[in-house]
């Protein structure tokens, strides 16, 4: 391509991204830019009041806490290793500095590298834990990481630290309002970063995760890959706050990085608002308030203003807490927004664009799962084609959901093989076979209630974008825009599939219970399946409802789905099966092509 | 006439009213700056910040003059909390205000020199002895007027060696238990044949029985123990616990109350722990000495240790504040002799005067020697009924007099 | 007479003795007006000093001992404590040798010294009225 169409090309994408931002552009996005404004300015006109390189300290802090909010706000992960991180940063970039002549900016991020690899395998250790479990977790990370700074003096320096050389930063002189700045446009564009991953699919599928685990799963979402991703990512920030808060201290001290400091750095997000972009920032400045009283509490009582401030700080945020986690970010827009309501978000009813169906044909054979001396599935054999409802029915106990859980892969089979067209499924994970075009939705009718509706049926796209990862989201590329405008339209298409395209806006969890069945298949159907697992669609619903969903099967076969349906209601069946199995004590019983009841 | 006169002699009143008040508005500050930490080691911070205090108030009721203006001394306390990063933001803080010195209990001092000579402002430390600190050549505004683990490490072993002792060298894993194990290998490193073994003290054990043990299998005749005051405690208590009354020596950790604290239930076992630390009085005899005691604790009160002594309460005497109060003498000296607080002539003239310290000794600087308290000066003391008293099998330690140490 | 007699020849011992203690030599008041009594005899052989340790005119030494890692040397110096104080300062000098730290007193005086890869003092002490006791206390480095 010529440098001229180069550049033509790149104009285009760069005013397509201005018109979107101006788009999106909200009255929060106004005020964080105009703290962003306040921020820079603030050494000038606070005049000394406080000094440069205290808010240097708090603007690195608000960094590390930024980087905090990415696995606590988006991931919903109580991660209580960030301290463990930034010190991680600060000590492989204090070494690095010490023993080369590399630029400081690049020891930094090295710094911030190896406390992102850190990450990962912290990420990687409790990637499949609750959320208690993994605040334990990185908690004990954090005691080992201090304690080994203080056993090991070579890597810390020992009491006096690790005194590390003055270099230039981007060509700069490094005095503290040099730093302060660097931190503040870091904070800021980390702040950005957040907004940007939150709003794409990385954002939705960690916000899903968090909400319902059962249900992201069932959606394909690969909850553990991506609580690995947010703990480097949040781990890489933190790195990169440490390894340039080193170079402001002059020193790497092995005091600072302990425990003490991931729970400062918790407090902060948690107090701020972990789901606002400038939340963690808002907590930074929270604490430094905190430090005042502690030293005027210090001086009325003669003693160190350090026994009160961890005090102070755990106080704050119980009161948060127990006033039911109203942080300080999130109720400043709810206060700004009874004054000025946010305008309606702008339609987006594009032209549905439905993606072409897939018509493959399941097969499953002789699928046999014991739980010790109990036989649940014994032998089942099936054939899902396409176009076709196949009625799974029998009485409870004779292993219908335990065939539904075996072809999803949430179970593995004792026996058996299950094959996808000419792909076999036996042994991929869930989130596999949803990529490969099997999907299921719960009997339970799960959803994520913070989600909107619309941001349901996202979740279910997100498996099938090629340009959707994390880094072309930050960056907003092309092609992520294109796929995004795509994807939208994909979800909404699934919306009206099973009428709910009038609700897209609203919050998931102002749905009835047969409405939140409809958007779970509607999210299934956003994952472009060729078989469509359903568990019991019409239980508790209303005639009108059941109307509907007849309407929903009978397009969904003209589209060409295969589905297995789950059912109790034989009348139901009858209207929309082609086929009907039924079980007993885990073997089919019978085999129907035309349902006679 | 007499109404005359005494008109005349109350506006001569005024006028010297007058004339005070206008030279009093010339009067300028020598800030000081204490950084120690208050928090961690209040009986280290306090011990330093009291001295310092103490040297202040005193020239100020002199009136301190330099070049022509009065100054007045000006102490501000902060709390590096022995975090070497926020030894740093002191030192910042120190720059911002002017200081004219900083007196540290030593924490952070190889980042904080830097930022301080950038700005000639003197550093002195007050409490740590550890090589390195301290280069009259490398780091020219770094001084020092604290017994040096090299000093402390070499009369120990004069002290101990000739005894014909198996000595187990005792140390813990803190910096300053490992500092002080390097310096005792420095002064070990020809005699192998005094050492029994070498053993590491876990400083977060709550029981050092295994390492004692480990030290009587050795076939120790003594210890000698470098470890902050809570490992020293446990040790002591692991080994007359046991029956074992090994003779134990120690450092100025052996001063520490908290030692006695510890062992208050069994006062016996602290009987005949021996300690090295800096003389407290001097060739002048002692004298100066207790007027400077009777000066801090008019000022600070008596320090209590929390023990008794035949039924009388014992307390610590201010040794270790002798050491920045000199110091604090010796920049008050300095600025007379630079004419004022141009940061560059009074870190030269540091290096020039001298003066009598607190206990009548010649403290003063070269530009060859920024350590204040030479290595012969450490003199060694021992234990009896939770009072100490100096040695009389060393030369110099039996010139010395016992320091009251009861009320 | 007899009587009268004694009393010099038991001051002499006491004046003896008190040279020839090997404990640390107390500085008294008034020393320098003292008359000297015969002097401790030199030791055989040279002293183990630090290589090119300046030894100032009119100084004998009388032993060496071993304190752990350290050499004390002991000797003495015909002259007042002040000579001799000047004398160890400016052939440390001479020699170099760097002067850490000098203090003098009425009677005893020190000079700190650093050089020839160890550390040390000479103390220096007036016995009486033309005799400096010197302590050379070396430490190696």
């Amino acid at each position: 391509m010529s440098a001229q169409a180069t550049a033509v090309r790149t104009g285009t994408a760069v005013r397509e991204a201005v018109a979107t931002a101006r788009q999106s552009w909200t009255d929060s996005a106004t005020a964080a830019g105009v703290a962003v404004g306040l921020a820079v300015i603030a050494p000038f006109v606070l005049g000394g009041l406080i000094a440069n390189d205290s808010l240097a300290s708090g603007a690195y802090l608000a960094l590390a806490a930024t980087g905090l909010g990415l696995c606590v706000g988006l991931a919903g992960v109580p991660s209580l290793a960030q301290g463990a991180f930034v010190g991680t940063g600060a000590f492989v970039a204090a070494h690095v500095l010490r023993d080369t002549q590399l630029p400081a900016e690049l020891c930094a991020l090295i710094g911030a590298i190896a406390a992102a690899g850190l990450g990962t395998a912290a990420g990687f250790a409790v990637r499949s834990l609750d959320s208690v479990r993994v605040a334990v977790g990185t908690w004990l990370l954090t005691w080992l990481v201090a304690l080994a700074l203080g056993a090991l003096p070579w890597l810390s320096g020992g009491a006096q630290g690790l005194v590390v050389p003055t270099r230039r930063l981007f060509g700069l002189n490094p005095t503290p309002l040099v730093h302060y700045e660097l931190g503040v446009v870091l904070t800021g564009l980390c702040a950005l970063g957040l907004v940007a991953l939150r709003r794409g699919p990385f954002g939705l599928d960690l916000a899903a995760a968090s909400q319902h685990r059962g249900a992201a799963a069932a959606l394909g979402v690969p909850m553990e890959r991506l609580r690995v991703v947010a703990f480097a990512a949040s781990a890489f920030v933190g790195g990169l706050a440490g390894g340039l808060a080193v170079q402001l201290d002059i020193v790497a001290d092995p005091t600072a990085y302990g425990p003490l400091l991931s729970f400062e750095l918790l407090v902060a997000v948690l107090v701020g608002g972990a789901a606002a972009a400038f939340g963690p920032s808002v907590g930074v400045i929270v604490l430094g308030l905190i430090s005042l009283a502690a030293r005027a509490l210090g001086a009325l009582a003669g003693v160190s203003a350090s026994r009160f401030q961890p005090m102070l700080e755990a106080l704050l945020l119980l009161a948060v807490l127990t006033t039911g986690g109203y942080a300080f970010v999130p109720a400043a827009i709810r206060a700004a927004r009874r004054f000025r309501p946010a305008p309606p978000r702008a339609s987006r009813r594009t032209a549905a664009a439905a993606p072409p169906s897939r018509r493959e044909t399941l097969r499953a054979h002789d699928l046999a799962k014991h739980f010790g001396a109990v036989s649940a599935v014994d032998g089942v054999s099936l054939e899902l084609q396409p176009g076709t409802v196949t009625a799974l029915v029998g009485p409870n106990g004779s292993g219908k959901t335990t065939v539904l859980r075996l072809l999803s892969g949430a179970l593995p089979p004792d026996d058996g093989a299950i094959y996808l067209g000419r792909q076999e499924l036996t042994s991929l994970t869930t989130a596999e076979r949803v990529r490969a075009g099997l999907v299921r939705t719960l009997q339970s009718r799960p959803f994520f209630g913070e989600l909107s509706v619309f941001e349901h049926a996202l979740v279910g796209t997100n498996r099938t974008r090629r340009y959707g990862g994390t880094v072309r989201t930050l960056v907003s590329t092309p092609l992520f825009r294109a796929e995004n405008r795509i994807a939208e339209a994909h979800a909404f298409a699934a919306l009206e599939t099973v009428g709910l395209a009038r609700e897209a806006d609203r919050p998931a969890s102002e749905l009835t219970g047969s409405g939140r069945e409809r958007l779970m298949i509607a999210a299934a159907l956003a994952t472009n399946p060729a078989v469509l697992l359903v568990d019991e669609p019409s239980a508790g619903a209303a005639p009108e409802d059941l109307e509907l969903l007849k309407a929903i099967f009978t397009r969904l076969k003209t589209d060409g789905l295969a589905i297995l349906l789950v059912e109790h209601n034989l009348a139901f069946v009858r209207a929309v099966a082609d086929q009907v199995l039924a079980l007993e004590l885990g073997r089919v019983a019978s085999r129907e092509p035309n349902p006679r009841l | 006439m007499r109404a005359t006169a005494t008109v005349l002699v109350a506006l001569s009143f005024v006028a010297t009213g007058c004339g005070h008040s206008s030279s009093a508005s010339k009067q300028q500050t020598i800030l000081v700056v204490v950084d120690a930490p208050f928090s961690q080691s209040p009986y280290i911070g306090n011990t330093i910040g009291n001295g310092v205090r103490l040297a202040a108030e005193q020239l100020n009721a002199q009136t301190l003059s330099a070049g022509g203006a009065n100054y007045r001394l000006r102490v501000l306390r902060l709390d590096n909390a022995l975090s070497p990063a926020k030894a740093v933001a002191d030192t910042r803080r120190a720059l911002r205000e002017h200081a004219t010195a900083i007196v540290t209990d030593g924490t952070g001092v190889d980042a904080t020199w830097r930022l301080a000579n950038s700005k000639h402002i003197p550093i002195c430390i007050a409490y740590q002895g550890g090589g390195g600190l301290v280069n009259p050549q490398t780091r020219p505004n770094v001084f020092r007027i604290a017994p040096t683990d090299h000093g402390l490490a070499f009369r120990l072993a004069e002290y101990l060696v000739p005894k014909r002792l198996k000595i187990a060298l005792l140390a813990d894993d803190s910096d300053y238990g490992q500092e002080g194990k390097a310096a005792l290998a420095d002064a070990f490193r020809t005699l192998p044949k005094s050492v029994a073994a070498r053993i590491t003290l876990p400083s977060s054990a709550s029981d050092l029985a295994p390492q004692v043990l480990q030290a009587r299998r050795s076939g120790a005749t003594a210890l000698l123990v470098w470890a902050q005051a809570p490992a020293l405690a446990k040790t002591i208590v692991a080994a007359r616990s046991a029956g074992w009354s090994v003779p134990i020596y120690t450092t100025p950790a052996g001063e520490d109350p908290f030692v006695r604290q510890q062992l208050a239930d069994h006062p016996s076992w602290v009987d005949g722990l021996t300690f090295a630390s800096g003389r407290m009085t001097a060739e002048l005899g002692p004298a100066p000495w207790a007027t400077f005691e009777a000066a801090y604790e008019t000022a600070f009160g008596t320090t209590t240790v929390g023990v008794k002594s035949h039924g009388r309460p014992v307390i610590a005497p201010p040794d270790y504040a002798m050491y920045p109060y000199d110091f604090v003498n010796l920049l008050a000296a300095a600025v007379q002799q630079a004419k004022g607080t141009n940061p560059a002539k009074v870190l030269a003239a540091l290096n020039q005067v001298s003066t009598h310290g607190a206990n009548g000794d010649e403290r003063g600087f070269n530009e060859r020697n920024h350590e204040g308290v030479v290595d012969d000066d450490v003199y060694f003391a021992r234990f009896s009924h939770m009072v100490f008293r100096p040695v009389r099998d060393d030369p110099l330690s039996s010139t010395l007099p016992q320091i009251n140490q009861v009320r | 007479m007899s009587r009268i007699a004694g009393v010099p020849i038991v001051f002499a011992v006491l004046l003896v003795a008190g040279c020839g203690s090997s404990s640390e030599k107390k500085s008294e008041p008034g020393n320098a007006e003292k008359e000297c009594g015969p002097a401790l005899p030199a030791m055989a052989g040279s002293p183990t000093l630090p290589p090119k340790f300046p030894t100032p005119a009119s100084v004998t030494y009388t032993g060496e001992s071993k304190a752990g890692p350290s050499t004390i040397v002991k000797g003495y110096r015909n002259g007042e404590l002040a000579d001799a104080f000047d004398s160890y300062k400016s052939a440390f000098d001479s020699a170099g040798y760097s002067v850490t730290h000098d203090e003098k007193e009425a009677d005893d005086a020190e000079v700190n010294f650093e050089g020839g890869k160890s550390t040390g003092q000479v103390k220096m002490i007036q016995l009486c009225k033309d005799r400096t006791s010197l302590a050379i206390t070396i430490r190696p480095q």
